[in-house]
């Protein structure tokens, strides 16, 4: 057992994290191949990241070796070629979302705060940092969260139990992870980044004195305890090892063996090491740090002693992780109906006030919050969130949104505590005082408040902010962002997330009177009796109503590329009827067959 | 109604006149007498806004749309053409000139509450960017220094349209409700399909409360029903109309403000009959119906004022109509 003044690090490393993200939101994806892509500045689709967690069962082929970095058509021929053609067909092919990955992984982080008070994200691994793959460069592979242990592991049995803890655990939750333990975050990081490097025999030298598992959890045994919901043969992730422990003060003979990549050096200096044959932790730590800063600067130096402690080097907790949380215990459970009662809002509104009190002071307000309902034993919590559009300190404001929801929540029947947390918070913005405030004057804070209003009644993805993207395909064209949702990130970040995947492009959006003003949520097939002589419609019947066309403007071709999935082939046409009205229609390029997509009503 | 203007005195300023005390109770006595009730229009602001479309200001009672008051547009008789009529066209074009317009003080959004989730942004988009930035020059050149668009002031980042997807028909009516109330939005658009009469009173008093304007796009059926709306408007696309701007150009206003031809293209743009059927608790009556005609350039969300080639300009058309 270390001592108290020992920094102790835990790092639990997500590989495929994009992919296993989306598979947690929605877990038919486990049945296709997925995979996660980002568009580059030629247009060119690559994959982030991908998985196939249940490949088909009748017959046994090897895994197809796909990396990160492959360009899309690339990685959907290297599919085929084990799979056959059709495994590209039913692939599912997701736009990266890094703000909803960062989310989750929030989310996740906020969930490990029961291991220990300090979690902070961790950085990411960089895929392309080997040797070789200067072109595959920039894909970020695998995500991590850190949380110091130093004084918490002992509450969990000591090391070896929690880091087993943590990762079956997560586990049982569906998630994928690789967890280490050491001295500093870099060191820490490093092992869990390449676990399943480190062999059994490494591990038992690894681990020293302390008691050893007697055998890695085999995967017929996570299968009967449902922890593992995988594929029948292999496994999409590689389970060589999923935890280390790096005895106190041994990271230097323990990770000796380690790539370079682990140390989160740049990709060109960890190339300009490979060309002197320096390739693993163990050969840069026998260089001269005089002579390394001299020929690489201070990053080379500065990471050694990061790694081996010879810095302080502190993480970086959570934002919503300093304890702003307070709770309530009723001396009985009340029932779940009376918390719409007049004492439940003063009760709600003594924890809000309890929480903000610390933000009050320090000029900043609360960007969500989270309230939780905790029942009799034997029924899980109700937890409801609340995320506001800007941060605010308005206690009457925050209490009426957080009954807002819970008058449109199914609360459990009896409740027995109530904690409220606050889950981000943000500087409060500067708004100019003014002298005078008339009864008619418009007010934006007013505006501020009816978003997080509507947000909180109708759902965060209820209310939007439509942003234009220059994309062909009409469905794609624009994007609905979430005034509300991206909790933890500021609002002009999102944005520019968002407006960032469209200046990537090459055109731009196609918008005004060649666009209807209604989009139908699918094409509808259009019954077309008779055509005129040069193929269009004459006349064409919908919703049981004959329509006669006096004139038509088009084709307006409309063709996507094919490596983005299914190509969309059609030929837009506005007709306008001997009534006036005026329809935005397309003929299939395939099957010749006309479409109604849309009405400028 | 008081505009903030650089002609007000910094508050600074004022703070070295007299003490926070004196402030403190000129403030109130302000805000008090801003509280009463109106007996004049005169300096308390606008409230009666050109609808940014001429032959409908000729149309309406007070010569354009009164703030905080409901407009209910009504779709086509016929049901065919119905979903593609227009109405939502001008309803639009209406909420963005309101939106855009400086005679409003602020720089408020307009809001879009879209239960069929089948509203099509690109197709409004540039009708907006369009209009927010011929008042940026324009508020840049003014003498009053008006707040410029990026509403230096509040810190907050614009966004002229917003859109609330209610899930079901309570939803949809309560999220009317809660942005008819809020002072900060120009215009709500909504495509309410039933909404009782209490409703509708809900809603105009609400507007009422707050100065927003409601702009209703609702089936032709509607008319049957009675209304609180200030005027309720049908629209019928005109084909004969339509097929004589075959040849009328598409037009774009250039620097000085003068529209001029550009091209020929009909689909840039759309003709429409407007008739007044009917208001505040007018039900259906054997009276004259005034209608107008009216031309909407799609790319600007403009009206033709003047027209060139073969087509005159819409004037009002003097029909007569009595409802059956």
């Amino acid at each position: 057992m270390p001592g108290n003044n020992t920094l102790r690090i835990m790092t639990i490393s997500l590989p495929r994290w994009p992919v296993q993200r989306q598979i947690l939101q929605q877990p038919g994806f486990r049945e296709h191949p997925i995979f996660v892509c980002r568009q580059n500045a030629r247009g060119v689709l690559s994959v982030v990241s991908w998985a196939w967690v249940m490949p088909p069962t009748n017959r046994k082929r090897s895994q197809p070796v796909i990396q990160p970095g492959f360009s899309l058509s690339e990685a959907l021929a290297v599919l085929a070629s084990v799979y056959g053609e059709w495994a590209s067909r039913v692939a599912r092919i997701i736009p990266e979302d890094s703000i909803g990955d960062v989310r989750v992984l929030e989310t996740l982080g906020r969930w490990c705060h029961r291991f220990s008070p300090l979690v902070a994200i961790g950085p990411e691994a960089i895929r392309g940092a080997d040797r070789g793959q200067s072109k595959r460069r920039g894909v970020c592979s695998a995500r991590s969260l850190q949380v110091d242990i130093s004084d918490t592991a002992r509450f969990f049995g000591g090391e070896s139990s929690l880091v087993r803890t943590v990762v079956w655990t997560l586990a049982a939750r569906g998630i994928h992870a690789r967890a280490a333990i050491a001295d500093t975050p870099v060191a820490s990081w490093a092992a869990a980044l390449c676990a399943a490097q480190i062999t059994a025999k490494s591990q038992h030298l690894l681990n020293g004195l302390q008691k050893l598992p007697r055998s890695i959890p085999r995967r017929s045994t996570l299968l009967k305890k449902g922890a593992i919901r995988g594929s029948h043969h292999g496994h999409w992730l590689d389970r060589q090892q999923r935890w280390v422990l790096v005895p106190p003060g041994r990271q230097r003979q323990s990770l000796k063996s380690l790539p370079l990549k682990s140390l989160q050096l740049p990709v060109n200096v960890i190339d300009s090491l490979a060309e002197v044959g320096v390739d693993s932790i163990g050969q840069l730590l026998r260089l001269p740090r005089v002579s390394l800063q001299e020929r690489f600067g201070s990053i080379v130096p500065m990471q050694v002693s990061r790694f081996l402690g010879d810095v302080s080097d502190p993480i970086t907790p959570l934002q919503g992780s300093e304890f702003l949380a307070a709770s309530h215990s009723f001396e009985m459970p009340v029932l779940g109906r009376d918390m719409e009662s007049t004492y439940f809002r003063t009760l709600i509104e003594k924890l809000v006030r309890r929480c903000l009190r610390p933000l009050v002071n320090a000029n900043r307000g609360v960007s969500s919050l989270q309230v939780r309902l905790d029942a009799n034993e034997g029924h899980g919590p109700t937890v409801i969130e609340v995320g506001l559009y800007k941060p605010t300190v308005q206690v009457e404001h925050l209490v009426d949104l957080v009954m807002l929801r819970l008058e449109r929540t199914r609360l459990p029947r009896e409740i027995a505590d109530v904690s409220m947390e606050v889950m981000s918070a943000g500087t409060l913005p500067y708004r100019q005082q003014t002298l005078f405030h008339g009864p008619t004057q418009s007010d934006p804070s007013r505006f501020e408040v009816l978003l997080n209003r509507l947000v909180s009644r109708l759902g965060s993805g209820a209310v939007v902010e439509p942003r234009l993207l220059a994309d062909i395909q009409p469905e794609a064209a624009w994007v609905a962002a979430p005034v509300v949702g991206v909790i933890g990130l500021s609002k002009s970040r999102r944005s520019a997330q968002l407006l960032g995947s469209s200046k990537a492009r090459f055109s731009k959006p196609v918008v005004g009177p060649s666009r209807p003003i209604f989009l139908l949520p699918s094409p509808r097939l259009l019954d077309v009796p008779s055509l005129s002589a040069d193929g269009l419609p004459a006349r064409f019947r919908w919703e049981g109503q004959f329509h006669v066309v006096t004139r038509s403007r088009g084709p307006e071709r409309i063709e996507t590329a094919w490596w983005r999935g299914p190509t969309v082939r059609r030929d837009y046409y506005i007709f306008e009827t001997d009534r006036g009205g005026r329809f935005w229609m397309f003929r299939g390029l395939r099957k010749q067959s006309w479409f109604l997509h849309g009405t400028y009503g | 109604m008081i505009k903030h203007s650089s002609t007000h005195p910094p508050c600074t300023e004022l703070h070295q006149v007299g003490g926070h005390a004196q402030l403190r109770q000129l403030s109130r006595m302000v805000s008090e007498c801003s509280s009463l009730p109106k007996c004049t229009e005169e300096g308390a602001g606008p409230t009666v806004v050109s609808s940014g479309l001429p032959s409908l200001d000729r149309l309406l009672r007070y010569r354009g749309v009164r703030l905080g008051t409901l407009m209910e547009w009504l779709e086509s008789d016929d049901e065919s053409v119905a979903s593609a009529s227009g109405a939502t066209t001008l309803a639009l074009a209406v909420a963005v000139h309101l939106q855009t317009t400086n005679e409003l003080a602020g720089c408020r959004p307009v809001v879009l509450v879209d239960r069929g989730r089948s509203f099509y942004p690109p197709s409004v988009m540039p009708w907006l960017e369009q209009s927010t930035h011929a008042t940026s020059v324009k508020d840049s050149s003014s003498v009053r220094g008006r707040h410029s668009r990026g509403n230096v002031t509040t810190g907050r980042e614009e966004h002229s349209l917003y859109i609330v997807y209610p899930a079901n028909e309570a939803d949809e009516l309560w999220s009317i409700d809660q942005l008819l109330r809020c002072s900060g939005v120009a215009a709500v658009v909504g495509w309410p399909k039933n909404v009782s009469s209490t409703g509708m009173r809900r809603w105009q008093m609400a507007a009422k409360s707050s100065g927003t304007v409601g702009l209703l796009v609702r089936p032709s059926h509607a008319r049957r029903e009675p209304t609180w709306a200030e005027a309720r408007i049908q629209v019928e696309p005109s084909p004969a109309l339509q097929s004589r701007c075959q040849h009328v150009a598409s037009c774009k206003t250039c620097n000085a403000g003068v529209q001029q031809p550009v091209s020929g293209r009909w689909i840039h743009s759309r003709a429409f009959t407007l008739m007044k059927v009917g208001g505040q608790w007018d039900t259906v009556a054997a009276v004259p119906e005034p209608s107008v005609a009216c031309v909407l350039d799609l790319t600007s969300g403009k009206e033709h004022v003047g027209f060139h080639g073969t087509m005159e300009p819409p004037k009002c058309q003097g029909t007569i109509r009595c409802a059956s």
